[in-house]
């Protein structure tokens, strides 16, 4: 299997087709940790700012399988790598007393293993996208329990034994060729602190807002290409949006204002806005919000309905 | 060619090499400088070096300014504020460099001293031509690329006019000299007092856990589940056992002011730290001066008082809390008080009477508690000083390990 190649900019697609427009500081990002390969990449950043959705658009443009791996709080690191199915053998061994049809899986301890999601893509041995989201919602001892597996791309499965030339037994170990590591992408809100010992073993980009208004109205634009050709006061709409988005952000952090409408909540609010293009234009020019639901969640901002700029 | 041109050559040859090697000395120096960055909690590695010298081997980090300070950002800093830092101090030493660059093109350039005039005429024409050749080559490099070099360059640049190919070279080696001596310096001035740092507190508060099974049955328990099945030759159903849950509860007793004042910093890092980053099911800090008297208070600047029955039966207390005290005991003051001995003697039998487990850890260390209150009160209440092995040993007891704790604390007793 060939390695990956680098990655390059332009507007990358996920699987459903929704473009994701990385900034050129990502895309020298996604480049580094594809080359070091043994580096997983930290993503942090505010809520709806792209990070799960990075992920996905990467391994749509290398062209290789993509594999989530969300974490819960009750999640444990082993879980990510295989589970064991213990109570479904036990019920094997009893049903092949009765009869023989399930004697040779029961024999073999490696019917019960389910790989988890990185376990997998350590095992089929062929370069892939793992991402592994919301790290920081675990247990603080979660990370720590992935360092070594990280750092070497192998990991020992208790329950299955192998024997050598010598006739020694060992615990199997699923490793992947240096080559055919996975490309890992983590995600982090905050939520806990890391321990220092995992961060050090990462790639850390902080992704910012793209401020930039012309940057932003890209993205904005980018996914409404197939409604912006049949309605065209929408590319108009876009642009106002995006500079009534922007002076509302700005003053919301002004205000400090804890929860900031984010990327992908302004993309539901154009959504909206685009069924009727031409009235929405109307309020957003009189410096009405259409549709605030989409962009103010908390009940004391009734105020920021009022737009400016 | 003659053979003075091709010694030219294989000189600039050998320069721009050096300069290849100064880059990554450069670099070197700028990893140096931010491994002392006060952010940093934790150490990056050689190994973390050399990835960046592989990544621009494999030509990542050369294209458009700032690209290589953003690569050294994205493999070495690992939060927000430590890309600020990073990014800070690599333009610093970007700003210096060019300075230093400057200085060096002027000193070339600079009319010939009667030394060089001495030298033959083709000789001459030759050299710098190449001396700059090699220079423009390297400032253009460097500012693409940002990187930063040390500042011992300046007395240096302007001193070796006769032979600029040479007076280069003379540079390079005398900075390489400079860099094996200086080695890690220059040192910085850090204000804070850390017997413990914060990333040990983290470490140490982790063991402080009480781990319990309660509540509804709802866990697999799979041993169980074979054994029944082995012993019953059926599985039937699965055999459940209740969730495995934290219930450590700490009260942590702070004393503020007067004497303590030097280590705020040190008890607010440990409360910091023991809230984010230990495992406790509950944490609840109080506060005091000098001896806990007939209040404490719930806020460090000792305002909200609540008095001493109502505190013993907040719901706080209860037979698995654990509470940790803070203080000096006297001993900053190197008294002896026998009334605030007396006093905080009978303070801790009362809170023993609530909590499962008391222990005290005392910022002044333990040969400044001989003849002082403090020694009395070591008497009576398991104390330990601030270090590493003081909380480690602090939390053990904390955890009702008593015998590990014993051996410790003789241990230390004897060291002191």
């Amino acid at each position: 299997m060939a390695e990956l190649n680098k990655v390059t900019l332009r507007p990358w697609k996920d699987a459903k087709g929704d473009p994701y427009i990385p900034s050129q500081a990502l895309v020298d990002v996604v480049n580094l940790a594809i080359h070091l390969k043994r580096r997983p990449l930290l993503l942090r950043g505010e809520p709806g700012c792209g990070k799960t959705k990075l992920a996905e658009a990467v391994a749509n443009e290398l062209g290789v399988p993509f594999a989530m791996w969300s974490v819960k709080s009750t999640s444990k690191a082993k879980d990510g790598l295989y589970t064991f199915d213990a109570i479904r053998r036990l019920q094997d061994a009893q049903l092949a007393r009765e009869n023989n049809k399930h004697a040779a899986d029961v024999a073999n301890p490696e019917n019960y293993v389910d790989y988890g999601e990185l376990g997998q893509a350590i095992l089929q041995n062929k370069p892939s996208v793992v991402l592994i989201d919301e790290i920081d919602k675990a247990d603080l001892d979660f990370p720590n329990d992935l360092l070594l597996e990280l750092d070497q791309t192998q990991f020992v499965i208790d329950e299955v034994l192998d024997t050598d030339a010598n006739g020694q037994k060992h615990k199997r170990v699923v490793e992947a060729k240096p080559e055919n590591r996975p490309l890992i992408f983590i995600t982090s809100n905050d939520e806990k602190p890391l321990p220092p010992a995992f961060l050090r073993r990462c790639l850390f980009h902080f992704i910012p807002f793209p401020n930039d208004e012309e940057q932003f109205k890209q993205i904005l634009l980018a996914h409404f290409v197939q409604q912006a050709k049949k309605d065209r006061r929408l590319k108009e709409l876009i642009g106002t949006a995006t500079k009534k988005f922007l002076a509302l952000r700005k003053r919301m952090i002004e205000d400090k204002v804890q929860k900031k409408p984010s990327t992908s909540e302004s993309i539901d609010w154009v959504n909206g806005m685009s069924q009727n293009s031409e009235e929405s234009l109307a309020l957003l020019m009189k410096n009405v919000m259409p549709f605030p639901q989409a962009l103010l969640k908390n009940e004391d901002q009734e105020k920021y309905k009022q737009l400016m700029g | 060619m003659t053979n003075e041109q091709s010694g030219a050559a294989d000189r600039a040859a050998n320069a721009a090499d050096v300069f290849g090697k100064l880059h990554k000395q450069t670099l070197f120096r700028a990893f140096c400088a931010f491994r002392r960055s006060p952010h940093l909690d934790c150490k990056l590695g050689i190994d973390d070096f050399m990835i960046l010298i592989e990544a621009i081997g494999a030509g990542l980090g050369a294209d458009g300014p700032g690209a290589l300070a953003q690569l050294c950002a994205t493999l070495w800093a690992k939060t927000p504020e430590q890309t600020t830092d990073l990014l800070k101090l690599l333009r610093d030493l970007q700003q210096q460099e060019e300075a230093e660059l400057a200085a060096l093109a002027a000193s070339i350039a600079a009319p010939k001293t009667p030394l060089e005039q001495d030298t033959p005429k083709r000789k001459d024409d030759e050299a710098p031509n190449i001396a700059r050749d090699v220079n423009t080559d390297t400032i253009s490099q460097n500012t693409s690329e940002k990187t930063t070099r040390p500042h011992e360059a300046e007395d240096g640049g302007e001193e070796w006019q006769p032979e600029s190919l040479d007076a280069v070279l003379a540079l390079q080696m005398a900075r390489e000299r400079n860099l094996r001596v200086l080695g890690d310096q220059p040192l910085t001035l850090r204000t804070d007092y850390m017997p413990v740092s914060r990333r040990q507190m983290g470490q140490s508060w982790r063991y402080l856990r009480r781990p319990l099974r309660e509540g509804p049955r709802t866990e697999l328990d799979l041993p169980a589940t074979i054994q029944k099945a082995a012993r019953e030759g059926l599985m039937l159903a699965p055999v459940r056992a209740r969730r495995n849950e934290n219930h450590a509860a700490l009260l942590m007793l702070i004393d503020r002011d007067g004497s303590m004042v030097p280590f705020h910093g040190l008890t607010r890092d440990l409360l910091d730290t023991a809230q984010n980053e230990g495992k406790l099911r509950s944490l609840n800090p109080f506060y005091f001066h000098d001896c806990p008297d007939a209040h404490v208070f719930a806020d460090a600047g000792r305002v909200d008082g609540i008095a001493k029955e109502d505190w013993f039966r907040a719901p706080c207390f209860g037979p698995r809390t654990a509470v940790l005290i803070v203080s000096d005991a006297g001993a900053a003051r190197g008294k002896l008080e026998a009334e605030r001995a007396l006093h905080t003697q009978l303070f801790i039998q009362e809170i023993r009477l609530h909590a499962g487990y008391v222990a005290w850890l005392n910022p002044m260390p333990r040969h400044r508690w001989r003849n002082t209150t403090a020694e009395q009160v070591a008497q009576h209440v398991p104390m330990f000083d601030l270090s590493r092995a003081g909380l480690d040993t602090a939390i053990n007891v904390l955890r009702g390990r008593n015998s590990i704790a014993a051996a410790a604390m003789r241990a230390m007793s004897v060291r002191a």
